[in-house]
């Protein structure tokens, strides 16, 4: 990379648009060269300005008058869903229309009959006049037996898969019914009714009659008759024994093979029939494939619909699947006999059908017969009919329940709420699988049953049946068989087919499974239903399932209350865009923290109080060590100039009383620009040490995160290696709780002692991440374990050991502060470790610890796991002081102004410093905190006995619960020159604190440069050699220089 | 900024137009110069021909809907900029350049003089000096945080082309801001 190319590349490079290889190769281009990394600066600021610039002030918005217009269109256009679900009505409204003209004729077919049975006797007179109503019936029934011959199955016309119809008619009109079998010679039985099956449905009866009628005209009424009647209806002599099978051995399970033959007697063709009707039915509501298939149908039907895409293809496909559907049941009729068929039947939660094999029982129903008879049409006249008025008309074949269950649909889908359990009952379930029509369905059924029992009393109720109509019944079961056969080849064919619209339809229903049931977003159960193969598919398309729905389809699902997108497994990542997407880590985005003014100057003739509560927290250095070695600058809100200072050790002397010390050095600000007189007073309170024999007992609650989130190698590794530690580490009389909190919180052990350490460690070692981080759970069961063991004068501690990311339960900081502070007063305290910087939340957690009364550190590496996070909690668990707070008030009469470095998160108001309401910091066995001012003498002073002010510190003693307060004074002769060499410990406050504020861009560093800093830093890290975190300081600087600063 | 609206439904206007309203006044403002009256104008237009759009071609129709917006936003603005050249109409709204400079040399505070009014009207200053196809690129990507590719699709012109314009842009901005003191 030459200087022109890295050139070209600094505007992508600015707005983060590089990708990560070109990125590497410009950084690495822009240490070689300076003038680049100059303009690259200069561009940086320029964008900077400009941005803010433009950004600035409140977002503008249109006028008033502008925005009214708008809303006001807004409105004007009539709602899509409105217009769909007026089309869905019109679409009802024609099918009531449709039905009523299919059911006049039939009406009417039955009134006559009723009347001329009543009113004209019947003779053989009539039966030969053209005109007269038993004649027609005569013809209609030569018809009948016509359709019933062999011709209709070898024919090649399309069986319309709607099969047969059962008859029965009244005596008067039945005289001729043997005889027309023996060729119209033999005289006719009397007989109370006549039964038969005939192909034909009401309709096509009527069909038949008008054509009788043209044939008698045209042929000749005698001749008619005979030729009719030598067609015989005698079953064929022989037939191959059938085949049997199972649809795409989907139904294995469900059925038994019937290797015989159909016995020709009486009651056997009944039960036969019978048996056929009822595994008809049964095949049908457990044959997944053929519901499925027809739901797809549906589907593809409502999907056509709402998308308005009426074209006539979409029509077309509507329809052929729909007769694809249809044309199985036929041939799976008699074939299929369920292992259990009362048992095992289903009573709801299966989508049946009326399909038009149910047969009618008795003459009264002659209505329902016209209602079936609308199935029996199939694909045919209603179909062809009605399809082109809308998709949906398309699936008339399946029946009558299907168009009111897509009604109900309808009406659910626009605008009709439903709720949860509705659905759930609509949508009954069947095999993990819903099926929409559930109840009606189980009505249905029990229509059917009822229907049939009634039949067969009918039909061989009283006395012993023969003759025509069991004969018929058998001739047609034969034919059936035939017609099985040759159904076999197309059947297997389309079962593959069969496969792949149904994984598609399972998608579907899926999602709304899911919704119906409100659960888990576990994919329900689907075994038995497809081979793995359809189920990897299946899911498959329930991942992509979102980006393939159409917008229409969006609007279904929505209407349903179906998300559109699936369920997200895995915990929600930081908005951000992370700096290097393939690498592991993802830093947090500056928008988890909370940026805070910088102290400003404050003359102290004005303001001569400094109050702050002490904070010995350190966590904000090591966030910021993994930004810089990351290559970035962290974001200003990470930075916390007291965390910086306090990151390192002073060496202050270890002393067991009183309970604070106060410490103060004071010199030249090093950093200072020439001709100002600044000076760095660095005020250290340093909490006694309580020696081991004075600890206490413990139980500490191990709060830790067990999401998904915390399962890489610099979370949830270190948090168990830190307990395991911890745990050697503790006393036998103290005891330790865990609970882990994934999507729930667990107790793992509860209040063991520490004496049973295999056993601690074992549970801790044993925790796996998974799932997503309910906090709020897992405080509450910490909490709640906390208080049940609690103890006063234990130490009572709740250790929340997490990556901040809570993303279930209350996810608002808020809350769960709320909960804390409230066992706060308990005297539970909380102490936060933070781990891994990826979705590393650090205002939540700084918040967490600060309300509940608790320290905050950060572990991110193996080597930290001792120093930031054993030690300190073994200190930290005595505390010797609660709601310790400063104030420094100046003397106006010697330091002219003063600015506190850092604090700016703990500042407390002057008036405050004695209300002992206010929460504080705590401070822990040993702990320290420094803080630093940069000051400026009043001109003039030099003598050494004037005050430069006086320090109080005001706490609370954890032993006697007595708020105390003491009061050292700063004394002038602080202020010395010293040399590096001589406190190098003073400077290297002074350089960790600059470089704090530098990282920060604060105002008071502007003519600070990083060179600077290093050079004081270089001297510190010469003088205390052996200190490994200052030398990494010095390390950090160096590598700061020339970072961008992180998005 | 841009990936946060994945929710919002193209067929809820006003939902759409509180959303994007605020870029769009700040984009074509910047892009005519502040106060102009053609800048409600246009920013209206847009929200209706989105809503004409979305009612003749279906909410499907309309994919990307910041991008969308912000080109019919863009054409028009391009329209009335080629419509007042040929005018000889000079855009933007004149500012005292000597009078921002002199308070700017005034103030030495690095944060806070971006912070000022001066510094801001500096910038704005360069900014609407900027050739309207470098502004409006540069525009683009502060406002509403678009990716070059994006850009490179709303204004109709190759990436790369994107990305000589936005350094351009930088580095004129750079420049004016350096003079100015600002920078």
């Amino acid at each position: 990379m030459n200087h022109e190319q890295a050139e070209k590349l600094l505007g992508a490079m600015i707005f983060d648009d590089l990708d990560e290889a070109s990125k590497v190769r410009l950084m690495t281009y822009l240490e070689t060269d300076p003038d680049l990394r100059e303009s690259l600066a200069d561009l940086r600021m320029a964008l900077k300005v400009t941005t803010h610039a433009v950004q600035h002030g409140p977002e503008p918005v249109l006028s008033d008058t502008r925005l009214k217009r708008l809303e006001k269109l807004s409105l004007s256009r009539s709602h899509p869903r409105i217009m769909l679900f007026a089309r869905w009505v019109a679409v009802a409204a024609c099918i009531v229309i449709v039905l009523g003209i299919v059911w006049m004729p039939s009406l009417n077919r039955v009134r006559r009959y009723v009347q001329e049975i009543a009113t004209s006797p019947a003779s053989d007179a009539d039966a030969s006049d053209p005109t007269s109503m038993p004649y027609r019936r005569n013809m209609e029934r030569l018809a009948d037996r016509e359709e019933s011959m062999p011709r209709m199955a070898g024919s090649g016309e399309e069986v319309p898969g709607n099969a047969w119809w059962y008859r029965e008619e009244a005596d008067g009109a039945m005289v001729n019914g043997p005889a027309l079998r023996g060729g119209g010679s033999s005289p006719t039985q009397p007989r109370a009714s006549r039964s038969y099956y005939s192909r034909q449905s009401p309709q096509q009866m009527q069909w038949q009659d008008a054509r009788q009628e043209l044939d008698a005209i045209v042929a000749g009424t005698e001749t008619a008759v005979s030729s009719r009647s030598d067609v015989s209806i005698e079953p064929p002599a022989e037939q191959p024994a059938p085949q049997w099978f199972s649809r795409s051995g989907r139904e294995n399970s469900d059925v038994v093979a019937m290797d015989k033959k159909f016995t020709m007697g009486p009651q056997g063709v009944s039960k036969d029939l019978e048996t056929a009707q009822t595994n008809f039915l049964y095949s049908n509501s457990s044959g997944r494939g053929e519901s499925q298939r027809e739901r797809e149908s549906n589907l593809g039907i409502a999907r056509s619909e709402l998308q308005a895409m009426r074209d006539s293809d979409g029509d077309e496909d509507a329809r052929k699947k729909d007769s694809q559907a249809l044309a199985p049941y036929a041939y799976t009729m008699p074939a299929l006999v369920p292992a259990a068929p009362k048992t095992s039947m289903p009573s709801s939660g299966t989508e049946s059908n009326t399909r038009g094999f149910v047969s009618v029982p008795s003459p009264s129903d002659s209505y329902g017969m016209g209602v079936g008879g609308m199935g029996g049409m199939g694909g045919g006249m209603m179909g062809g009919g009605m399809g082109d008025m809308s998709g949906m008309m398309g699936g008339m074949g399946s029946g009558m329940q299907r168009g009111s269950e897509r009604l109900g649909e309808a009406a659910t889908q626009y605008g009709v709420p439903e709720s949860a359990e509705e659905t759930a009952s609509r949508f009954g379930e069947h095999d993990g699988i819903a099926l929409p029509g559930g109840e009606a369905a189980g009505q249905q059924w029990g229509f059917l049953a009822k229907a049939k029992s009634e039949k067969k009393e009918a039909l061989f109720g009283s006395q012993p049946p023969s003759g025509a109509p069991v004969d018929a019944a058998d001739g047609a079961l034969d034919r059936f068989q035939r017609v099985l056969a040759e159904g076999m080849a197309r059947q297997s064919a389309e079962s593959d087919h069969g496969v792949s619209v149904l994984a598609d339809d399972r998608a579907v229903s899926h999602e709304v499974t899911n919704d119906a049931l409100a659960t888990s977003k576990d994919v329900p159960p689907v075994d038995g239903l497809f081979r793995n193969s359809d189920r990897t598919q299946v899911q498959n398309e329930l991942g992509s399932l979102p980006t393939q729905l159409s917008e229409p389809q969006k609007v279904l699902l929505q209407a349903r209350g179906v998300t559109a997108t699936p369920m997200p497994e895995a915990p929600a990542q930081p908005v951000s865009k992370p700096a290097n997407p393939s690498s592991e880590f993802t830093l947090p985005p500056a928008s988890r923290f909370k940026v805070m003014p910088v102290n400003p100057w404050v003359l102290t003739a004005q303001d001569a109080l400094s109050t702050f509560a002490l904070d010995v927290d350190t966590a904000s250095y090591a966030l910021c060590r993994q930004y810089i070695q990351h290559g970035f600058l962290p974001p200003f809100g990470a930075v916390r100039m007291e965390e910086f200072v306090n990151a390192f050790d002073y060496a202050y002397p270890q002393r067991s009383e009183p309970t604070f010390s106060v410490m103060a050095e004071g010199a030249p600000s090093p950093f200072a620009e020439p001709g100002q007189a600044l000076h760095l007073v660095k005020i250290a309170v340093k909490a006694r040490t309580v020696g081991r024999d004075q600890r206490r007992a413990a139980h500490l609650v191990f709060v830790v995160d067990a999401s998904a989130s915390m399962g890489q190698a610099d979370r949830l590794p270190l948090i168990q290696q830190g307990l395991n530690r911890l745990v050697q580490a503790l006393d036998p009389e103290d005891h330790v709780s865990v609970v882990s909190c994934s999507d729930q919180a667990r107790l793992l052990a509860d209040h063991v002692s520490t004496g049973d350490q295999a056993a601690l460690i074992g549970t801790v070692t044993a925790i796996q991440p998974s799932g997503s981080t309910n906090l709020m759970a897992g405080l509450q069961l910490g909490y709640a374990t906390a208080r049940q063991y609690f103890k006063a004068g234990q130490i009572n501690q709740v250790i929340l050991c997490s990556d901040g990311v809570a993303n279930v339960g209350a996810t608002e900081a808020q809350s769960v502060l709320e909960a804390v502070a409230e066992d706060r007063k308990q005297g539970i305290m909380l102490m936060c470790v933070g781990v891994g910087y990826g979705a590393y939340n650090d205002v939540l957690l700084e918040a967490l610890a600060n309300q509940g009364d608790g320290r905050y550190v950060f572990v991110d590496a193996m080597d930290q796991v001792d120093r930031v996070f054993v030690q300190p909690l073994a200190a930290a668990l005595q505390t010797v002081a609660k709601d310790a707070r400063i104030q420094v008030k100046f003397d106006p009469d010697t330091v002219r102004r003063y600015r506190l470095v850092g604090y700016e998160n703990r500042d407390i108001k002057d008036e405050q410093f004695r209300d002992d309401t206010v929460d504080a910091g705590e401070v822990g066995s040993g702990q320290c905190a420094t803080a630093l001012y940069e000051i400026e003498l009043v001109r003039g002073v030099r003598g050494n006995g004037s005050d430069l002010g006086t320090v109080f510190v005001r706490y609370q003693d954890t032993d006697t619960h007595r708020f105390e307060e003491i009061a050292r004074p700063l004394t002038r002769s602080v202020i010395k020159t010293r040399t590096v060499a001589q406190s190098p410990r003073f400077y290297l406050a002074a350089s960790a604190a600059r470089f704090a504020e530098w990282l920060r861009q604060s105002e008071h560093t502007r003519t600070t440069t990083l060179p600077q800093i290093q050079r004081v830093m270089d001297q510190v890290s010469a003088a205390l050699p052996l200190d490994q975190t200052i030398q990494e300081l010095a390390d950090l600087m160096r590598q700061a220089d020339g970072l961008p600063r992180a998005p | 900024m841009a990936m946060a609206q994945v929710s919002l439904a193209v067929d809820d206007l006003m939902g759409v137009v509180s959303h994007f309203q605020g870029p769009l006044l700040r984009y074509v403002g910047h892009m005519l110069g502040y106060g102009d009256h053609e800048i409600e104008d246009i920013v209206q237009e847009t929200f209706i021909r989105l809503h004409r759009q979305v009612r003749k071609r279906g909410p499907s129709s309309v994919q990307h809907l910041s991008n969308w917006l912000f080109r019919v936003a863009h054409n028009q603005t391009l329209d009335v900029i080629r419509k007042r050249s040929r005018q000889k109409h000079k855009p933007g709204v004149p500012l005292d350049q000597a009078d921002a400079q002199a308070q700017v040399a005034n103030d030495m505070d690095a944060l806070g003089e971006m912070l000022r009014q001066e510094s801001r009207q500096v910038a704005l200053q360069a900014l609407s000096q900027l050739a309207p196809d470098i502004k409006q690129v540069l525009l683009l990507k502060i406002i509403q945080g678009m990716s070059l590719r994006e850009v490179a699709e709303i204004v109709g012109v190759s990436l790369s082309t994107v990305n000589y314009r936005l350094n351009q842009g930088l580095t004129e901005l750079a420049g004016r801001l350096k003079r100015a003191g600002v920078v």
